[in-house]
């Protein structure tokens, strides 16, 4: 059987990418998830990534294109090779199983082609090894599937000041904003079978919004402005899940949340709108700097949330400042921790924290994932966290 | 809505607040359902809920409405009444107690009996409070007299929910829009025109004898601390408000404020250099070196790089920084640590109460000391509480403590007590004013004295100038500030000489009084 037509996000050499039109972002989307199941399986596969977004423009012409994915073609007598075409001419094949042979005739061909183009070994053509380098290839399918980046704005933005503020918090307030709701899933490890959704984080995307409603505005350059605008995006965010069927189906969530959003009145409706087979289920995500901001209020709202059912989640620690926020005084259920690749070296009880509470965020490369399995983390989040 | 309004009987169009109205009827009620039981007993009780009775502070708007949130929550699950009585206190009327919750609900008070223990945890009261407990489950039979006497109760000023629609107030309406707006980043122009000191107190850090000592043991001044006083930037920023300045109530506002005045601060204390005024922080023999508390952002700008360049000598000035803000940012402050470090500038985290103090692990943050604010809720913690924070002090080590806000004896004592060393505030500031005034021949004969130039006065009551004045002088952020004293290299000191800066027992009782 040719490998080229036995998948269905594999095209004929013949069809590249800019000659069809519509991007292949299907291709892209389905070496996404071969990657990941990989990566939570654990079983090995080989890659070849053809990087021809990067070759120069005199050698990027289609037929230079067409040539270049022909190359690949001793490869693909790889036991199960597929081949993925990405939506910005990158190309990625991969297969199961030593090929040595093979493979060392795509790269002589790959070199005749471009000789001289690119330095031997670098650049145009990567063999990686999965699941071990699996965060390189979603990498690349990541960027395939980005835009290409937009020329800088010709006024630069200003930060956000007070009267900007007043008026951004006016439009929150009667913008419809669930255009902008996003989900963010946290993963169980499960010991030898992959990860398992454990709840969805539920927030607005504040780039988008920021490009909607601010687009002459930098938000982060006033990070106190800012947070103090997330209380309105608070209340938005629990009036739209208080809306109702909101939640009918919805499985377990979490709700990054300003403690004042939780001793308000919008969040006492809220808490009245929660169907009861998500009470229980449900995690408010609180901030560091919010606990220290008003303890007696935290102290309350910690209290208040627990005995409503809410499990309480502590983000935003990292590495240098995990250590003062032990569980056991701050009583979160919940602690995440950013990862570091610094973490490697360490552990979670050195740095004070019970892995059984804590939560790995921003895992993006498999060396995370690794560091979660080894010490016994539960839960993942970051874009290799993906429900299989 | 016109038909819900309807259903409900209550009016369609909106009713424009009335004060304490809800709770008359809620008075009415408890009156009337007391009644009813002492006719024909059915067995109802009360669950009441003494808000009046927090400590102070006293209640907070949240309290109110979380209590009530969940009181009418069991009403709803058990039947029941929520009644809102005219001193500001809850109750919730209900029928026959109901069986016991399950083993695990999902909520954990479901039930009325659940509830005083659950709101008394919530509350933070141990049921130790000098008026009575705060929660109480009482049957109407029972407790007849107790309920009545609650009708009795003085009443209570309903606050301003802070978001009666659901919806922010806007931060700026009202009186801070005329002064805030001005603050923001390139409208800094509009500080007052004595420029960001007249918005100034510079404190000094003392390090006073440990409990025990000789009563003869000096006082050491160890920093000269300029801070934005609260009071007059808020007069400052509002000055023709109808009520007065105000200060921004949201926290993340009055960081960023505190960022904006931070960066004129350091530009001042630039300006000041060398220039031997109360803001000079170039080095001279005998004046302590600076505590500055500054926005972490700050620290990374090339504005501190310049001010950390300056010859600063062997005592180097000493940087303050809120907990809240190396939490909201860590890759800043573990920057800021490792560059104060190698420039040797003791590194302070300020911004902490002493809830946060058993709440986090301050130390982890590696500081080389912690400002623990003064707190007259402090001496009167629960016991347990007590020692939850006699504990921390403990495992950080009292000596790395700075108390600011020291502004009594109770302070002091209560500090020293827990072996704090190091003390600023307006007590500290009356005691170093007091050893000044005993070395300083003061600026001519008072009015009526006998106290010829150039001598030092047997007794404060001899000096011309006076304690208060004197500790206004010497928290003065400007040379205006001064004005009156002769003796400005005292001032900038805070005591006089080292052999001088004994403080005898008497002159201590004087300045305490």
């Amino acid at each position: 059987m040719n490998a080229l037509t036995a998948a269905p996000p594999v095209l004929p050499p013949m069809a590249l990418p800019h000659r069809l039109g519509p991007p292949q972002s299907e291709a892209a989307r389905a070496l996404d998830a071969l990657v990941r199941e990989t990566v939570a399986t654990g079983i090995a596969r080989q890659a070849l990534l053809l990087r021809l977004s990067a070759l120069p423009r005199t050698l990027a012409q289609p037929h230079h294109l067409r040539l270049a994915v022909e190359a690949l073609e001793p490869l693909l007598a790889a036991d199960r090779a597929r081949l993925f075409l990405l939506p910005n001419h990158d190309a990625a094949l991969v297969w199961r199983g030593p090929a040595p042979t093979l493979l060392a005739n795509s790269l002589a061909r790959l070199d005749t082609l471009f000789s001289g183009a690119f330095p031997q070994g670098d650049g145009l053509a990567r063999h990686l090894g999965l699941p071990e380098e699996a965060d390189l290839l979603l990498a690349a399918t990541a960027a395939s599937l980005r835009p290409p980046p937009r020329p800088a704005p010709a006024i630069p933005r200003l930060p956000l000041d007070p009267p900007a503020l007043a008026t951004l918090e006016q439009a929150l307030s009667r913008a419809d904003l669930s255009r902008f709701a996003r989900r963010r899933t946290v993963c169980t490890l499960v010991p030898g079978q992959g990860l398992r959704r454990a709840w969805d984080t539920r927030q607005f995307s504040l780039s988008e919004l920021a490009e909607t409603l601010a687009p002459d505005r930098d938000l982060k350059a006033a990070p106190w402005l800012f947070r103090r605008l997330t209380r309105i995006l608070d209340l938005r965010m629990m009036a739209l899940l208080s809306a109702p069927q909101e939640l009918d189906r919805a499985g377990p969530f979490a709700l990054p949340l300003n403690i004042a959003s939780i001793l308000s009145p919008a969040f006492l409706r809220f808490d009245a709108a929660l169907p009861a087979r998500l009470r229980g289920h449900v995690v408010l995500a609180l901030r560091p700097e919010d606990v220290l901001a008003d303890p007696p209020a935290f102290l309350f709202a910690r209290g208040f949330a627990q005995a409503r059912g809410f499990r309480l989640l502590l983000s935003g620690l990292t590495t240098t400042i995990a250590g003062a926020f032990p569980a056991e005084a701050t009583g979160f259920d919940h602690l995440q921790l950013a990862w570091d690749p610094a973490l490697s070296a360490t552990t979670p009880a050195a740095l004070g924290l019970d892995p059984r509470r804590t939560v790995l965020a921003g895992v993006a490369s498999t060396a995370a994932l690794d560091w979660a399995r080894t010490h016994a983390i539960p839960l993942v989040t970051g874009p290799l966290a993906h429900p299989t | 809505m016109a038909s819900t309004a309807r259903t409900t009987g209550e009016p369609a169009a909106p009713v424009p607040p009335r004060p304490h109205r809800r709770a008359r009827a809620g008075d009415l009620l408890l009156a009337d359902a007391l009644d009813r039981e002492a006719r024909a007993p059915q067995g109802r009780f009360a669950v009441v809920v003494r808000l009046s009775r927090l400590p102070p502070p006293g209640p907070r708007p949240y309290h109110r409405r979380v209590a009530r949130a969940l009181l009418e929550d069991c009403a709803q699950r058990h039947g029941g009444q929520v009644l809102q009585l005219a001193s500001g206190d809850l109750v919730l009327l209900a029928h026959a107690m109901p069986p016991a919750a399950p083993a695990a609900p999902p909520i954990p008070a479901d039930t009325p009996q659940a509830l005083p223990a659950l709101l008394a945890r919530l509350l933070h009261v141990d049921g130790v409070e000098s008026g009575g407990p705060v929660t109480t489950l009482v049957k109407l039979a029972d407790g007849h007299d107790q309920l009545r006497a609650l009708l009795d109760e003085p009443a209570h000023a309903e606050e301003e929910e802070e978001e009666p629609t659901g919806r922010p107030r806007n931060p700026f309406a009202g009186r801070l829009s005329p002064g805030f707006p001005s603050l923001a980043p390139g409208g800094l122009a509009k500080l007052p025109a004595g420029g960001i000191a007249t918005l100034l107190r510079v404190q000094t850090t003392a390090r006073l004898p440990p409990r025990g000592a000789p009563p003869t043991s000096p006082i050491l001044p160890v920093h000269r601390a300029p801070s934005i006083e609260p009071g007059l930037l808020a007069a400052h920023l509002a000055p023709r408000g109808p009520e007065g300045g105000s200060l921004p109530a949201d926290p993340w506002l009055r960081q960023y404020l505190a960022e904006a005045l931070g960066r004129s601060l350091l530009a001042a204390l630039q300006a000041a250099w060398g220039g031997g005024g109360p803001l000079d922080a170039a080095p001279r023999p005998g004046v302590p070196p600076l505590l500055l508390r500054l926005p972490l952002a700050l620290l990374a700008t090339p504005e501190f790089a310049e001010f950390a360049a300056l010859p600063h000598g062997a005592d180097l000035p000493a940087i303050a920084v809120a907990m809240a803000e190396a939490a909201a940012d860590p890759a800043a402050w573990a920057a800021a640590r490792t560059r104060l470090a190698a420039a040797a500038m003791p590194l302070v985290l300020d911004g902490l109460s002493h809830h946060a103090l058993v709440l986090a692990r301050p130390e982890a943050l590696g500081p080389d000391l912690i400002a623990l604010p003064w707190s007259t809720a402090l001496p009167r913690l629960p016991p347990p509480r007590q020692a939850e924070v006699a504990a921390a002090i403990a495992r950080i080590g009292p000596t790395r403590f700075l108390m600011t806000g020291a502004d009594g004896e109770a302070a002091l004592r209560w500090g020293r007590a827990a072996g704090i060393q190091l003390f600023q505030g307006a007590h500290v500031e009356a005691m170093l004013a007091a050893t000044r005034l005993l070395a300083c021949p003061g600026p001519g004969p008072a009015p009526g004295s006998t106290r010829g130039n150039g001598t030092e006065p047997a007794s404060l009551d001899d000096h011309p100038c006076g304690l208060r004045a004197c500790t206004g002088r010497g928290t003065a952020a400007t040379i205006a500030g001064r004005a009156g004293c002769i003796r400005h290299d005292l001032l900038d000191r805070a005591i006089p000489p080292r052999r001088d800066s004994i403080l005898p027992g008497a002159v201590m009782a004087r300045a305490v009084a």
